[in-house]
């Protein structure tokens, strides 16, 4: 059974149609890639995902359960856990409180300083950090401060992990250490769901990729599949003028 | 060699401390057609908003007719022959479609000419001159953004990923009005994600990649670097 | 049927005025999205100025019109544009709305400065008793004026927003401002052209109200009150809605005046809930209309201040209360009678700092929580029982929460707009509310205006003696503001400044935002109300303008000057605003001009007794400090005195001798005064260097700053 699954979701913003019965599903240790052309609803289908979005048809699920009605905070105590492409950080608080809020936020009003503090410190360990746990996040350079996004995600609990353009504003050698990142998490059995531009990574991580264009899944397949596949690549170079 | 009517110099720009564009070089020959491709986040826009003065230039130069003209206001540059159709819809949706033409009377066009040349070229707009231009559909829409370009026929003409969101034939028809404005004189910088269809129009190409430019030349030549660049690998 | 058609033409009068402010206000908001608190500031500005050249220099109407409405009013918006408004294009929408609301103080101020307000000015209406009698309805001439004005100002924006270029590319700047530029238009003069053309709006419906208002700056600053509310009917953007929305409520309103004695209620009632009808369409039209409305973005005040330390608010807690117990020995008992003020208001200040400096809600309503506070020690207090003072919390955080209740729908100035409608609709009715028997009870809410309230008295130990009660009053203060910075520290501090920051992050990691904001609004309504008992109880004796719209403001222009998220601000706050340190500061700097300069002194004395003005002023200025003055300015100096342990000294030592020769009795209190503002403030700028930069670039000065430390101990 999949960790997260959506189907046939449609989304209309006035006379736009967003999402046209889009569905995909993640698969829990796995890391899955949605890419698609600008404007092809990969961001409204996080917002979906995480429930900041309602849906005009379709059904949400994680592990197993309906939560297409559900609010997103309750989403988010029920294991799904996202980062911003746009940063959503808490610039006043230092990366440190960032995560620790976060987890605080996941144990409800019973979350207690002590249990937070315990889940963080690692975490921002983890993600690789470490040095500037007690810089205020507004501060941080854009590579830096998507961990902290992250970390923040992971700071949940999360069984699922949704990644919004996780790697724009990194530096290489930060891309090389993130990819690892997504593996290991992979493998510790976590969900992934990753929208990234850069496709070396995505193509090096993702174990399938799902390819949306004007709020369709136009495909479903392997990373070399995908490559290969004449609809993709005719949804990222347009089709007719040249060569038809 | 034709001299260069738009010149692009070592151009840096970024959002906060992320920088996205990393020392871009490209140049715009008088009377020809450049088409810049990339996939999405490649930073293709945020050059052209650079070009236009819509988003601050972190260093280099831009050279308009040979004229220094980095950090001018995006109006000063509209009054100096820089013309931008931008990403989106370029019209205002709560003007009716004959007011969005009145715009241009801002660069000293009269409305009667305005619309009579606008609607000769777009006789669709002409049917729906006082309908909202939010009611359009979006190839009308996209129309009404390049009827701007046709009333005021500026020196440099950059189009912003015209195709984003409209079926292919359309895609096609509007770059048939671009070409037709290229061969009215007017030097074209063109963006676009969709290569296909502007590759037959341009007489260089260059292709983006995360912010530099990874291969120029002819569409020809550009062409076979098109996969990597979009899916990798 | 006669009456019918009366009030018909009534309210049509009136919803001409209000009609003609709204649009001053859309238009200026879509165009330039800043939503102009100041709007009836302008107004009040237009029908005095208009009122000065008409009745005190005699100037004929036609002239004095023309000079104020086609020549000043226009200038003025230009100037607004130029000098203010431009400088807020890149700014949080909370910048933009504090800086209007200090423009609306400043210009009140600037209006009591120039028109003494005791005088009366009588401003008859245009063509007072012509009447005109159209099948059998009499229409006072001044009503078809006001009508004719109206549908010229409808038809000629009509006509310049459809027909002319300025006006079809003002229409553009709504939808698409770059779009705009990119068309070769100049954005700037197009901002300047709407916020003269706003200009004029507002100061043409300050001229045709002010009769029926009377010439009085407050009421007529109001005004854009009621105007808000047909302005936000019109989603304070579609203009045909906003003149519908202005027709529906001056209707409303007419024909409530009319009909109130046959309305099934005592007539005793009414007037307060005629005045609060606009306040309560605009609540309904904003809480209950049809999609949620929200500001265009999260109102952010940026927070560059360190976490505060624990030591470091136990140290100021202490701290005053030491001073507070030092000075009440020195300073006179009727002085110290008018100082019991300040603890009150420092409380009421302390308040906001949860709502507004953590959680960035935009509270303007203070006041009205303190009012209530008040009146729970009045009701339950007569003893001088310290229940008044938990009733005086927990009934003020109930109504806090129903307050913040329309935040879950409304974001930015939606939501500073309906508490700003709860603030005044508690200033127009409930406290204006005459005894009344409701639920076989007798409730007399604000005891006919002015309370009367008692001193508490803990276990037979009374706080009655102005001595004793300004200490105790300190020391509250002073608990209260441990408690708020207990509060940033806490993970509840947390939460909310993360929710500043980013709701949608907060809501996908799991936290109800509703509920974080109930409790944050729940919790500084209650401090506001202790803080409004401590408030009461120092002047004994408090009516309700001690509790109105405007105060709320004032406060809040105070704190955000200081800076909302210190307690060391809300200390500025409650001397400044509860001492009259303006009064004092500048009415001292009058005493030592020398008389020869006696428009000198006047000036001084006039900025002494204007406090408005002092404070508008200040807040204007927010766009370079937009984190407060005490926060960026004193506070870094004070951090590296902290650091230098003889400097600290010295200023200690200095303030125990000037003690010492006061209690000796060689000086008099100003001379200590004076003598401890220098040490105090003059001493620590002279000697410690200016912070490179502000806290903006916290992390690449902090190391430089290092640097040049090691540096210098290297030498």
């Amino acid at each position: 059974m999949p960790v997260l699954e959506a189907t046939d979701i449609t989304v209309r913003f006035g006379g736009i149609t967003a999402l046209d019965g889009a569905s995909l599903s993640v698969e829990s240790g796995s890391v899955t890639g949605l890419i698609g052309p600008n404007g092809a609803g990969k961001t409204t289908m996080f917002d979906v995902l995480t429930g900041l979005t309602p849906v005009d048809a379709g059904t949400v699920t994680v592990a197993g359960r309906n939560v297409t009605r559900v609010a997103p905070h309750r989403r988010a105590r029920l294991g799904v856990a996202r980062t911003f492409q746009r940063l959503e950080l808490f610039g006043a608080l230092t990366v440190l409180e960032n995560v620790e809020c976060a987890a605080g936020m996941a144990l409800g009003v019973r979350g207690r300083a002590a249990a937070a503090s315990r889940i963080a410190a690692p975490l921002v360990a983890r993600v690789g950090l470490g040095p500037v746990a007690h810089v205020r996040a507004g501060l941080l350079p854009t590579g830096q401060a998507r961990l902290v996004e992250v970390a923040r995600a992971l700071a949940t609990n999360p069984q699922v992990l949704l990644l919004d353009e996780p790697a724009s504003g990194q530096s290489d050698t930060e891309r090389e250490q993130f990819s690892r990142l997504l593996r290991d998490l992979a493998d510790d059995g976590l969900g992934i769901l990753l929208v990234e531009h850069d496709m070396d990574l995505v193509m090096s991580v993702c174990q399938r990729i799902v390819v949306l264009n004007f709020g369709r899944v136009i495909a479903d397949d392997t990373p070399a599949a995908v490559r290969t596949n004449p609809a993709v690549m005719a949804a990222y170079l347009g089709t007719g003028a040249a060569h038809g | 060699m034709a001299e260069a009517v738009l010149e692009l110099k070592g151009i840096r720009a970024g959002y906060g401390s992320v920088e996205v564009l990393h020392e871009v070089d490209l140049s715009l020959r008088r009377g020809s057609v450049l088409a810049v491709l990339g996939s999405n986040g490649a930073g293709k826009s945020t050059l052209l908003r650079v070009a236009a003065g819509l988003h601050p230039l972190g260093s280099g130069s831009v050279l308009l007719d040979g004229r220094r003209v980095a950090n001018w206001s995006p109006d000063r540059l509209a009054r100096h022959g820089l013309c931008l159709i931008p990403e989106g819809r370029g019209v205002f949706p709560r003007l009716t479609v004959r007011e969005n033409l009145w715009m241009s009377t801002h660069l000293g066009v009269t409305r009667a000419t305005a619309e009579e040349i606008a609607f000769a070229r777009f006789p669709r707009l002409g049917e729906r001159r006082d309908q909202m231009a939010g009611t359009l559909s979006g190839g009308e829409q996209q129309m009404l953004a390049l009827a701007r370009a046709v009333i005021v026929r500026p020196k440099v003409l950059l189009v912003d990923e015209l195709s984003m969101g409209l079926a292919p034939q359309l895609v096609d028809s509007l770059y048939d009005s671009v070409r037709a404005i290229a061969a009215d004189g007017v030097s074209v910088l063109v963006v676009e994600q969709f290569a296909r269809a502007v590759l037959g129009m341009a007489d260089r190409a260059a292709i983006m990649v995360s912010g530099r430019v990874v291969h120029q030349g002819t569409p020809a030549e550009v062409e076979e670097h098109l996969s990597s660049a979009y899916l990798g690998g | 049927m006669q009456q019918f058609f009366s009030y018909t033409v009534s309210g049509l009068g009136t919803a001409a005025i209000y009609a003609i402010a709204a649009a001053g206000l859309v238009l200026t908001y879509t165009t330039t999205g800043v939503f102009n608190f100041a709007h009836g500031a302008t107004s009040m500005l237009g029908a005095f100025t208009y009122w000065e050249m008409r009745f005190a220099w005699h100037w004929p109407a036609p002239v004095a019109l023309i000079v104020c409405l086609g020549v000043l009013a226009p200038l003025f918006g230009i100037l607004l544009e130029r000098g203010v408004m431009r400088h807020l294009d890149n700014s949080s929408e909370t910048t933009k709305v504090v800086t209007t609301i200090s423009l609306m103080l400043g210009l009140l101020g600037l209006s009591l400065w120039l028109w003494n307000p005791s005088r009366s000015r009588p401003f008859p209406r245009f063509w007072e008793g012509d009447v005109l009698t159209l099948a059998g309805v009499r229409i006072p001439y001044h009503v078809v004026a006001t009508l004719a004005v109206t549908l010229l100002v409808a038809l000629g924006l009509w006509l310049v927003l459809k027909r002319t270029r300025f006006g079809v590319s003002m229409r553009a700047v709504v939808d698409d401002r770059s779009l705009v530029a990119l068309n070769g238009a100049r954005p700037h003069v197009i901002s300047m052209a709407s916020w003269s053309v706003g200009t004029v709006l507002a100061a043409t419906a300050g001229v045709l109200i002010a009769p029926t208002l009377k010439l009085s700056a407050l009421p007529l600053t109001l005004l854009v009150v009621n105007a808000y509310a047909a302005a936000v009917m019109g989603k304070l953007k579609n203009l045909p809605l906003t003149f519908l929305g202005a027709l529906v409520l001056g209707l409303a309103t007419e024909y409530f005046r009319g009909y109130q004695s046959s309305l099934p209620f005592s007539d005793k009632f009414v007037p307060g809930f005629l005045a609060s009808v606009p306040v309560i369409v605009l609540l309904l039209v904003l809480v209950l209309g049809r999609s949620p409305l929200r500001g265009h973005a999260i109102t952010r005040v940026r927070e560059t201040v360190q976490r505060p330390t624990w030591a470091g608010s136990a140290g100021m807690a202490v701290g005053v209360v030491l001073v507070a117990a030092l000075l009440s020995d020195v300073i006179p008992r009727t002085d110290l009678f008018t100082l019991g003020r300040v603890w009150g208001l420092g409380i009421i200040a302390l308040s906001l700092i949860p709502v507004v400096g953590y959680g960035g809600q935009l509270s303007l309503c203070q006041m009205s929580f303190a009012g209530v506070g008040m009146v729970m020690v009045q009701h339950l207090g007569s003893q001088g029982n310290p229940l008044a003072l938990v009733a005086a919390i927990v009934v003020p955080a109930l109504l806090g929460m129903i307050v913040a209740l329309p935040s879950f729908r409304l974001s930015g100035i939606y939501f500073a707009l309906s508490t700003a409608a709860f603030a005044v609709l508690m200033d127009r009715w409930i406290f204006l509310l005459p005894r009344f028997r409701f639920l076989g009870l007798d409730w007399d809410i604000f005891n006919g205006g002015s309370l009367d309230l008692r001193r508490t008295r803990f276990f037979g130990l009374s706080m009655e003696g102005n001595r004793v009660f300004f200490i105790y009053g300190a020391a509250v203060f002073a608990l209260v503001s441990v408690a708020v910075v207990g509060i940033r520290r806490s993970n509840y501090g947390q939460r909310l400044l993360a929710l500043k920051d980013s709701p949608a992050a907060c809501a996908t990691l799991g936290m109800n935002i509703k509920v974080a904001k109930l409790g944050v609004f729940a919790v500084s309504a209650g401090l506001a109300g202790l803080g409004g008992a401590l408030y009461g109880q120092g002047m004994q004796s408090a009516t309700t303008e001690s509790v109105q719209f405007v105060s709320s403001l004032t406060l809040l222009m105070v704190m955000v000057v200081a800076g909302l998220s210190s307690p060391g601000a809300a200390l500025f706050a409650g001397v400044f605003l509860g001492f009259g340190l303006n009064n004092v500061i500048f009415g001292k700097i009058a005493d030592f001009v020398p008389d020869r300069l006696g428009w000198a002194e006047h000036f001084f004395d006039k900025l002494g007794s204007n406090t408005l003005i002092v404070v508008g002023l200040a807040g204007l200025s927010l766009g370079r400090h937009p984190d407060g003055f005490v926060a960026t300015r004193l506070r870094p100096r004070w951090d590296q005195i902290l650091a230098r342990p003889h400097a600290l000294l010295g200023i200690g030592g200095t303030l125990v001798v000037a003690y010492l020769v006061r209690i000796a009795g060689l000086i008099n209190n100003w001379l200590f005064a004076i003598a401890a503002i220098i040490v105090l403030t003059v001493v620590p700028a002279a000697i410690v260097p200016r912070p490179k930069h502000s806290a903006e670039h916290g992390l690449a000065d902090d190391g430089e700053e290092v640097m040049i430390r090691a540096g210098a101990r290297g030498h």
